[in-house]
């Protein structure tokens, strides 16, 4: 993308080799030096969100991050051989030397005269994250399996093995007679000894294809994450670094987003859409010849305002089929999941956008959008989505096609950029009176402990609560609901009267006569509550009786049948003032209505209309609470 | 990533190098992967190295579990003279592989540099009834006493020698402070420590109350601003403190995703509700007042709006914003003005969704808007522009 940054965890790689009557040995390395020149400018952390840098606190430092690369160097080849001997085959090594740590998968080789086994070795920062460690070892793999077809094939490896190894026979024999030297030379004879390794590699990776080859790994590794090469000339290896193909301002910790990559498919849902991040010729061009033409298919119809449903109905590709090469082109960083565009969509600024007049997004977008009048800059073009409105509400005027189309690939560029955020509308069902959410006895064991100020007025208040006078009681809770503020004294003191016996922490003794004695008291106040509550409801219903305020209950146990009776009866209390056709509606959707599912997700799954839904809860708004934010999913994220 | 279910430690590995028998293990507290013979051999490259490894931290995993070890060669001609004249040991702790063998590191170091000391001092490790008295049972209290406590051991090894490890988990770096950020508790603290805190801690901790940002604090108690800031970064280390941004009635927040947690979780809708009642209040509030007034806050309404709508009177607006924010269950929507105005004169009414700058063409603030239009490169949001003097100047919302 815009940002190029070097891949930091990467050292080198290494090709160790145990042959048949030798120890393992280091045959090829390369690290790269170059990049490792001290490239130090005067350290001025200026990042846009901090204002200042506390004082105490030093910046970490260029140096630190270097670290593990000197350490590195400073280890000669028979530590680096014994490091990575094989202590098992087939399966992943792992091993951590200060700050340095291999990662590299063993492969036995039978049947071969001169070699045992062989592995490619990554040498990383010990400190990257664990899934970028198992990604390298993934690779490794990968390229290992390659190179041990081509063994079987053409015995590749064993002429490699013998062209590297004549590489450094030569050499040692060259330069290694030490007589000439003197001891106190030590010191330079160390470095010439280095120089001459670096010499040697460049020598290898001359004359041996295969030290090419991983010279060529590594660089592509360091620029791009992605590595697309074939051994031999002949078997093509093709794979990438997750971590890399996503973009650095994914918010994602490293590691979660490599879980929700690896399993995509299990994140996808029907109503998504799919979202190309680069141009889809370019995309089709660097398809490998033999790639699926199914997904051939794909690239070239898909639309952001098609979800994988309606994708699924155009192209006859199943929708599960759709979901792995979507999960593919998502680990390849070359598709983003989206809500499909569509006229009724919300999107606010992403909270982690650049805005920067500066920035190289801003550039970018001055080149893409050069001709467009509408909006010639990055700002302004988001300053469209300051407000949380509707996509179709943006533009009041009446435009044609070619503005809409300009407007719709602005959005797209955007999301692309990951600079906006879809925010959809959720649902929460609760009840006003539900005790599940009654904290009040709590609450005031907590703040009034018994011998607090206001009771000392009333001379028996410590033992004589259990045979409380009535007058007194009241008092104490009247008292209480005035602080409970407009909600209760509104509705007047009937409902006083109504509320009066609930527990409170104060009056044990009555608390527990009245509690089991009436739960007709109870929902009797709740009724009240709720008239008030609900607001629009007419205040013709005092008096009406119990049983015909639960006239819904059946229908509530239906449709809720693991929950409790107490709630289903609130329930029913609050809802029994609606039209039975509301009713049956509300309670065909009242599974969703638990923050968990999105207004048009609801619409998708039970197939009605936005609008259906948006009537039928309006009956209930009080207790159905909407609350605008955005999806969860985390595929969306990455 | 770590697992609860797992132990901290599974067993300490020690093992030796003898000219006849090679690399061996001496003692270990329990069976690993790598006692078993095959991998033993395999891995006493490691363990008893060669001496360029010395003193390096080795970490080698198998299938699920992880191997760390620092080995220690000690030489000496005259005391191992029948030895190769010197002397290879490795101390390594065995833990489970999806543990941070970072955390471990410190320990492992330690307890090497202890056997390197008492062999050094009194031949611990080489005279065999010491070895077999002495470091097994201490070895194994060791693995009982960190895996008991989860981080720490303080063990008697030999006469006056006491080990004392400790795991050390790795904390993110703290963010840096910036002048608009306002302090939060995020847990209840005990104030008896507060002697134990340094100076400079003291001193600010009291101004914190979720309200004042970290300028006015230094303000308060008149102390250097980077000297507060550096303060809060080391509470935020020690998480005491989190960040939040400052509150103010004409601020616009949105709910995110956690929302979901607070509804379907009891505990946290009990927090809430205990803590974002007005102070003296005698009774708490109800959590379907506050649910709904969390809801209500919708990216385009302002704080005094939703107050407004709502009418709780008895939910404190302040404590329920700024709660919900250290918490994560509202996010504040910044307010970015960005100067879209290009030219170098800049007294004409720019105008434009963004542009927020006060239309006043008075000649005496045009020095102030140079800077400010300098500032509103949608790199500063209101907050900051604020804490830099511009607050006034930029009050005037579009409305």
């Amino acid at each position: 993308m815009a940002r190029i940054e070097l891949e930091k965890d990467l050292i080198a790689i290494l090709l160790v080799v145990e042959s048949a009557h030798d120890k393992s040995r280091v045959l090829y390395k390369y690290e790269e030096i170059k990049t490792y020149k001290q490239l130090q400018e005067p350290t001025s952390f200026y990042t846009p969100y901090a204002v200042v840098i506390a004082k105490d606190f030093d910046p970490p430092s260029v140096k630190e991050e270097d670290a593990s690369r000197s350490t590195f160097l400073n280890f000669d080849d028979t530590t680096l051989a014994i490091l990575t001997t094989p202590y098992s085959y087939g399966s992943h090594v792992e091993v951590q030397v200060d700050d340095v740590i291999f990662v590299g998968h063993t492969l036995l080789l039978e049947g071969n005269p001169n070699l045992k086994s062989f592995a490619i070795f990554f040498a990383l920062r010990a400190i990257a994250k664990a899934s970028v460690i198992l990604s390298y070892q993934d690779m490794s793999k990968r390229i290992g399996t390659a190179i041990r077809c081509e063994e079987r094939r053409a015995s590749y490896l064993n002429q490699e093995y013998l062209k590297l190894i004549s590489v450094i026979q030569q050499h040692e024999a060259e330069p290694n007679d030490p007589l000439n030297r003197l001891p106190n030379e030590e010191n330079t004879r160390e470095r010439d000894q280095k120089d001459n390794n670096k010499e040697i590699y460049i020598i290898m990776a001359e004359q041996s294809p295969l030290a090419a080859t991983l010279r060529q790994i590594y660089m592509d590794l360091q620029v791009s994450g992605e590595i697309n090469i074939s051994i031999n000339n002949w078997l093509n290896v093709s794979c990438c670094l997750p971590h890399r193909s996503v973009p650095i301002n994914c918010p994602l910790e490293t590691d979660y987003f490599f879980n929700v990559l690896s399993n995509a498919v299990d994140y996808l849902k029907p109503y998504y859409g799919l979202l190309l991040v680069i141009d889809p010729l370019v995309l089709l061009a660097s398809l490998p010849t033999d790639s699926s033409q199914t997904l051939v298919t794909l690239i070239k119809t898909v639309r952001s305002s098609h979800s994988f449903s309606s994708l699924s109905l155009d192209t006859g590709i199943q929708l599960s089929q759709i979901y792995s090469l979507t999960a593919h082109l998502l680990f390849w960083g070359r598709a983003k999941i989206i809500y499909p565009i569509v006229e009724d969509n919300i999107y606010i600024i992403s909270p982690d956008a650049d805005l920067s007049k500066r920035g190289s997004l801003s550039k970018m977008y001055h080149e893409t959008f050069q001709n467009t009048l509408n909006y010639p800059t990055l700002q302004e073009a988001l300053a469209e989505y300051s407000d949380a409105i509707a996509f179709h509400d943006h533009v009041p005027r009446i435009e044609d096609e070619n503005e809409k189309h300009e407007r719709h690939q602005c959005v797209e560029w955007l999301l692309r950029h990951r600079l906006l955020v879809q925010v959809h509308t959720y649902f929460y069902l609760l009840l006003p009176n539900d005790d599940r959410h009654n904290f009040k006895d709590e609450f005031r064991k907590l703040r009034l402990p018994p011998s607090r100020a206001p009771l000392r007025r009333y001379p028996h208040s410590t033992e004589g609560f259990g045979s409380l006078s009535k007058p007194e009681q009241f008092h104490l809770s009247s008292e209480n609901i005035d602080i409970r503020g407009n909600t209760s004294s509104i509705n007047g003191f009937e409902n006083n009267m109504a509320s009066s016996p609930m527990p409170s922490a104060l009056s044990y003794g009555s608390t527990h006569n009245s509690k089991s004695a009436d739960t007709i008291r109870t929902s009797n106040n709740t009724n009240h509550e709720d008239v008030f509550a609900s607001g629009s409801v007419s205040s013709s219903t005092t008096g009406i009786s119990n049983r015909i305020s639960l006239h819904y209950l059946p229908q509530i146990t239906q449709a809720l049948p693991n929950e409790r009776a107490e709630y289903r009866q609130l329930l029913a209390s609050a809802i029994k003032d609606a039209k039975e056709q509301h009713v049956v509606d509300f309670l065909r959707l009242i599974k969703y209505l638990d923050g968990t599912y999105h207004l048009e997700e609801i619409a998708s799954l039970e197939n009605i209309s936005r609008l259906q839904i948006l009537t039928v809860l309006e009956n209930f708004q009080s207790i159905v609470i909407s609350a605008l934010h955005p999806d969860s999913n985390p595929i969306l994220q990455i | 990533m770590t697992n609860d279910n797992l132990p901290v430690l599974y067993a300490i590995q020690y093992s030796e190098f003898d000219i006849n028998r090679g690399a061996f293990v001496y003692h270990e507290t329990a069976r690993t992967i790598f006692s078993e013979g095959q991998n033993f051999q395999c891995v006493c490259n490691f363990l008893c190295p060669e001496p360029n490894l010395i003193d390096k931290l080795i970490v080698l995993t198998i299938q699920n579990q992880k191997l760390i070890g620092c080995p220690v060669i000690i030489y000496d001609q005259e005391k191992y003279k029948n030895n190769r004249n010197e002397f290879r040991f490795n101390a390594c702790f065995v833990i489970p592989s999806q543990a941070d063998a970072l955390k471990y590191e410190v320990a492992v170091r330690k307890l090497a540099k202890y056997l390197r000391t008492l062999e050094v001092d009194s031949c611990f490790l080489t005279n065999d009834a010491l070895k077999r008295e002495h470091l097994k049972p201490a070895l194994n209290e060791i693995v009982r006493q960190i895996n008991k406590s989860g981080e720490e051991c303080s063990v008697k090894m030999y006469t006056s020698v006491i080990v004392n490890l400790k795991l050390l988990e790795r904390r993110a770096e703290p963010p840096t402070v910036a002048s608009s950020d306002v302090p939060m508790f995020c847990n209840n603290i005990d104030l008896s420590e507060l002697e134990q805190m340094d100076q400079m801690t003291q001193r600010v901790i009291a101004s914190i109350d979720g309200l004042r940002h970290v300028n006015k604090i230094a303000q308060d108690t008149d102390t250097e601003l980077d000297l507060v800031k550096a303060a809060m970064q080391n509470l935020i280390y020690h998480n005491v403190i989190k960040l939040v941004p400052i509150f103010s009635y004409k601020n616009r927040y949105i709910v995110t995703p956690k929302l979901q947690e607070l509804y379907t979780n009891t505990p946290l809708q009990k927090e809430l509700v205990f803590f974002v009642g007005r102070s003296g209040a005698k009774d708490c509030v109800s959590f379907y007042e506050c649910f709904r007034m969390i809801c209500a806050f919708d990216h385009g309404s302002l704080v005094k709006d939703v107050v407004n709508k709502m009418k709780a009177n008895n939910i404190d607006e302040k404590k329920l914003v700024q709660y919900c924010v250290l918490k994560g269950y509202l996010r504040r929507v910044r307010d970015y003005r960005i100067s879209i105005d290009d030219s170098t004169y800049i007294g004409n009414n720019a105008s434009g969704p963004t542009n927020g700058i006060s239309n006043g063409n008075d000649q005496a603030k045009s020095k102030i808007q140079t800077t400010l239009r300098d500032l509103c490169d949608g790199t500063n949001d209101s907050d900051s522009l604020a804490c830099l003097g511009y607050g006034k100047y930029n009050i005037n919302d579009r409305s």
